[in-house]
Parts: C-alpha cells; structure tokens; sequence
C-alpha cells in the first residue's frame, strides 16, 4: 500500500464523517448510537484523531492476521443457458398518440 | 451525467421542491451579500459550527438558452465538464481520471450541471487552509478550463442515447413528453433532448455554450460554511480567476427568452401503453417566481394538492373513492412560468372518472377558493414545518442561492413565515383565479385502452 492511498483514505473518512455532521438528525443518531455503545460523548472526534496516527505497516499487520485462506469464503455465480421457450416480453408501444 | 434525469423532470418536480423556504422569525439568517471587481455578485451565510464549506455558482446559461434543434446542449455542456481540463498557464491537462483521484485525495466534491434556467456548479470541501485551497483551485479550472475530448463525448452520447431509449419503455416518462410539449408549445422549457438533437451536438457547441454562457461578471456565488467575509471574497475570486474578466457592459448581452404562451384551449391527448396503470396529468402554464401572487399561490396549492395525506386531492380522489394511490398537485415558477400540474395514477378503466373529478375539483378551488379552516391548517403546517426546511448547510445553501438567482430581498428567510400568515383565503381565491384557466387546461391519459 502507497502512502498516497493511506492519505487518501483518512481524508475521505475524515471528510465523510465531518459531511455527516451537516443534518441535525444525523447528529442525533450519531449521538444515540455511540451512547448505545457505551461510548463517550466525544466518540466521533477521538476516532478521527486515532484515524490520522495510522501507518501503512499497522494496516498491513491487520491485514495479514485477517485476510488468510482459512477464513476465506467464496461465492461463483455460474451463468446457465435461457430457456428459448420462454414467453417474450410484450413491446411498449412506440411514442406519440393521438390529439382530439 | 445526471443532468439528463433533471432536465427531464424539472417541468414535474424540480420547481415545486425549491418552492419553499425557510423562515426562522427568532433567530435571523443574516446574509451578506456584495459585489466583486469582476461585477460578480457574491451571498454568504456564515455557519460555523461545522469545519466545512459549501459553495453554489450559478450562471444564466440553462438549457432555455438551448438551440431548438440542438436541446440538451445546456445539460451536456455542463456535464462534460467533469470528463476532463486543458493544460494550461503550467498546469497539466487531467482526464477523467485524473480529476476522479484529485477530488478523491481531497476529501471534496465538485459537480456541474443545468436545469431550465441556471447553468451551476456546486463545490463541498473540509475547511482544512491547505485542503480547500487546493480543491477551489481544481474547480477552478473545472469552470473555466474544460478539454472537452472528443472520444469521451462520442461514448457519453451513445450511453445517453441508451438511457433516453429505456426512459421510453416506462409509461410516466412518455405522458411527461406529451405533456411538457402539449403545456409549452414551442418555449424553451419544452424542449427534450432526443436521440436526434444528441447527434446535432458537437465538442464545438459545447465550448461556444461554455465561453457564451460562462462569464466572470455574470456570476451568483452562494457561500454557506465556515468562513469569515474575507475568506469567502478571496474563495469566490479564485474560483472566478481563471474565467475571462471581461466586464459585463463589454459583453454582447443574452438574448432575451420569450415567455411562455397561455393556452388557447383545451386539448385532451389520449396515449396507449402497455402499462397496467392509466398516468393522468392534467395542468397548464402557471406562474414565474418573481410574480407578486407567489405566497398565495403556494399556500392554496398545498390546500389544494400540494399537501399530501391532507389535500383536497388526496382526500376526494383517494380518501373518499379509492382511485389512486397518490394524486398531487404543484407550480414549477422559474424565470418563466413553468407548470401548474395535477398528476395521478389509476386503473384504466377509471380513468375518466378520475380526470373528471379532478377537472371538477380544480374549477371548484379556482371558484371559491379554501375554507378558513383549510387555510388555518395550512398555514400551521407550512409556518410549523419552516425549520426543516434549512435544517443543515446544504438546504440553506439551496434557499440562498434561490435568493441570488431571483433577486429575493436579503430578510426573505426571516420574512417567510410572516409571508405565508399573511395569505388570506380572498387572496387565494383571487390569485388562483389569476392564474388558472379550468377550461382551457391540457390532459394527458397514457394508459391501456383509450
């Protein structure tokens, strides 16, 4: 991971959760579910400033501890052929109309 | 580019939610307004509460500007800009992906776009010195410097040539169409962009509607953040300075847009469709925002069909007899008079029955106007429910550039509520019947049979 990725990263969550911000009721809610949690008041703020002291190497720890082939799930979508009995769909009749 | 899906229902919707404002008689709104050396003129609503800046640009240079034959050229012209800037003065060209990262490193957002009237471009960034200096120097050069590539806009015309081909599959796309062109005749707010005018437009039409229509002088910047008068003058010039700073009185002037013509008689456009709901719209011309009726005006329609659950509308034609599951009624004033319309759906074979109850209902309001009680409950809801009308920055930012564009005195948010207590049911009365023609009104039924 570039630096440059990691900085994008915190501007955009800083950014989003300031933009939040611009709507009583989101502060309401924002209030509401950090007090749910048994966090403080002053949630929100701490978890920005902890946003800005990440590194690259912190992340990429995280990522090694949890990104393994042991608790990877995987889904394939596999396409299966049309039925060509199928009953088409009827057309929409073209623009325009008649005027009385 | 999401201009297209505005220019599309702005006759219908876009006018009746810019339509109210908020009004705080406690505590003042107070808006700062002047003007720069550039002749731009320049409002600003200081909101400190929140590190973040919004800021609203509008130019007059909508698609009423549009060529006829080339409609859609304002939506276009306005979307292309985000697809790419000139190098220029040492500044690199950027594509489309270029300009994507930079606003993403930013933490901002940029977008342009056109409704009827107003060419706009809206700005939301971090208060952040070093972050929103940055991003209003690449919208900046978004405003004034777009490349407008030829590949881009060859793929973005066959995508919303696509688009406009699925919108003709659903039903409440193609009444709208026949509406629109039934309501406006040949004025501008009735143009639809097609197939066919998207292929009459070039690269080259788009950066003489961008240099014709995007000048310095004639702009209206609408600020609402957390900046000082000073900080919000200097944002404003730079956001300008890459525009030519031709003084406007050196500029040839915009030609005037004719107004939109009353209508001579009643038309009725019957439509079939494979639809299993019959759309209804029933409407005429109604009236531009700088009419002096505007406040009467907006307190009846609520009474009479803007209101939802407790209109008129609501209550004979969905309460009382079951047709629909929504009818509404609503005035789009702009420059020009944009539409009074009554909208529903029903069952096809209930759609006479629907149109004629309407019909009658409208003569009805048009002729005797709302009952003091209707009046009264109106007034509790609209002055009540003003506070949630400018309740975060961007909705004020909406009202004040509304105030910008129509020359709206600077206390009109303070006044708002006093306006609508104002309105009595023989102002109604009178103004309605200022307004409305019952008899020579248009309706359009799309729906399965005739």
């Amino acid at each position: 991971m570039s630096e440059a990725e990691l900085q994008r990263v915190k501007v955009q969550w800083a950014a989003s959760e300031t933009y939040k911000l611009d709507s009583v009721f989101s502060q309401a809610r924002e209030l509401g579910s950090n007090w749910v949690l048994g966090l403080p008041l002053d949630a929100s703020t701490r978890l920005i400033a902890q946003l800005r002291t990440i590194t690259g190497p912190e992340v990429q720890a995280v990522a090694a501890k949890y990104f393994g082939d042991d608790q990877m799930t995987m889904a394939t979508l596999i396409p299966q052929a049309l039925d060509p009995n199928r009953k088409p769909r009827k057309p929409a009749v073209p623009l325009g109309g008649e005027l009385r | 580019m999401t201009t297209v899906a505005k220019k599309s229902s702005r006759a219908l919707v876009a006018g009746a939610v810019g339509l109210f404002v908020h009004s705080w008689v406690l505590a003042a709104i107070p808006v700062q307004r002047w003007t720069q050396a550039s002749g731009a003129q320049i409002y600003l609503v200081e909101s400190p509460a929140i590190a973040m800046l919004d800021v609203e640009i509008d130019f007059d240079a909508g698609s009423r500007r549009d060529p006829p034959s080339q409609a859609g050229l304002a939506g276009v012209t306005a979307g292309m800009l985000e697809k790419g800037v000139r190098a220029k003065d040492g500044a690199p060209a950027l594509d489309e992906n270029a300009l994507g990262q930079a606003w993403a490193d930013l933490g901002a957002q940029f977008s342009a776009g056109a409704g009827a009237d107003r060419m706009s471009f809206s700005l939301r960034s971090l208060t952040d010195p070093a972050l929103l200096a940055q991003a209003v120097a690449l919208a900046a050069r978004q405003i004034a410097e777009p490349s407008y590539p030829e590949a881009v806009w060859e793929r973005e015309r066959q995508r919303l040539q696509a688009a406009l081909k699925e919108s003709y599959t659903r039903p409440g796309t193609v009444a709208g169409l026949a509406y629109s062109q039934a309501v406006y005749g040949h004025h501008p707010y009735g143009y639809e962009m097609t197939e066919a005018t998207l292929a009459k437009i070039s690269v080259a039409d788009m950066r003489a509607a961008h240099a014709a229509g995007v000048a310095a002088c004639r702009a209206r910047i609408s600020l609402v953040g957390a900046v000082t008068r000073a900080q919000a003058d200097a944002l404003a010039a730079r956001l300008l300075s890459r525009l030519p700073q031709t003084p406007c009185a050196s500029l040839p002037p915009l030609p005037a847009v004719p107004e939109v013509e009353p209508l001579a008689q009643a038309q009725e456009k019957t439509i079939p469709f494979d639809s299993a709901q019959a759309q209804v719209l029933i409407g005429q011309p109604g009236f531009k925002r700088a009419d002096p009726d505007y406040f009467p005006l907006i307190v009846g329609n609520y009474i009479l069909g803007g209101g939802g659950f407790v209109s008129r509308l609501t209550n004979e034609v969905r309460e009382k007899r079951g047709l629909t599951y929504g009818v509404s009624s609503s005035f789009s004033p702009g420059l020009h008079a944009g539409s009074f319309t009554v909208g529903l759906q029903t069952r096809p074979d209930q759609a006479a029955q629907a149109v004629a109850l309407v019909r009658q209902m409208v003569k009805d309001f048009v002729d005797n106007g709302p009952t003091q009680t209707e009046l009264q409950a109106a007034k509790d809801n609209l002055v009540g429910g003003f506070a949630l009308r400018i309740d975060s920055n961007r909705k004020l930012l909406a009202n004040l550039a509304g105030i910008a564009w129509n020359d709206l005195p600077l206390n009109y948010l303070d006044t708002w509520t006093q306006q609508v207590e104002k309105v009595t049911t023989a102002d109604i009365r009178a103004a309605f019947a200022r307004k409305l023609q019952p008899g020579k009104m248009v309706t359009v039924i799309l729906g399965a049979t005739p």
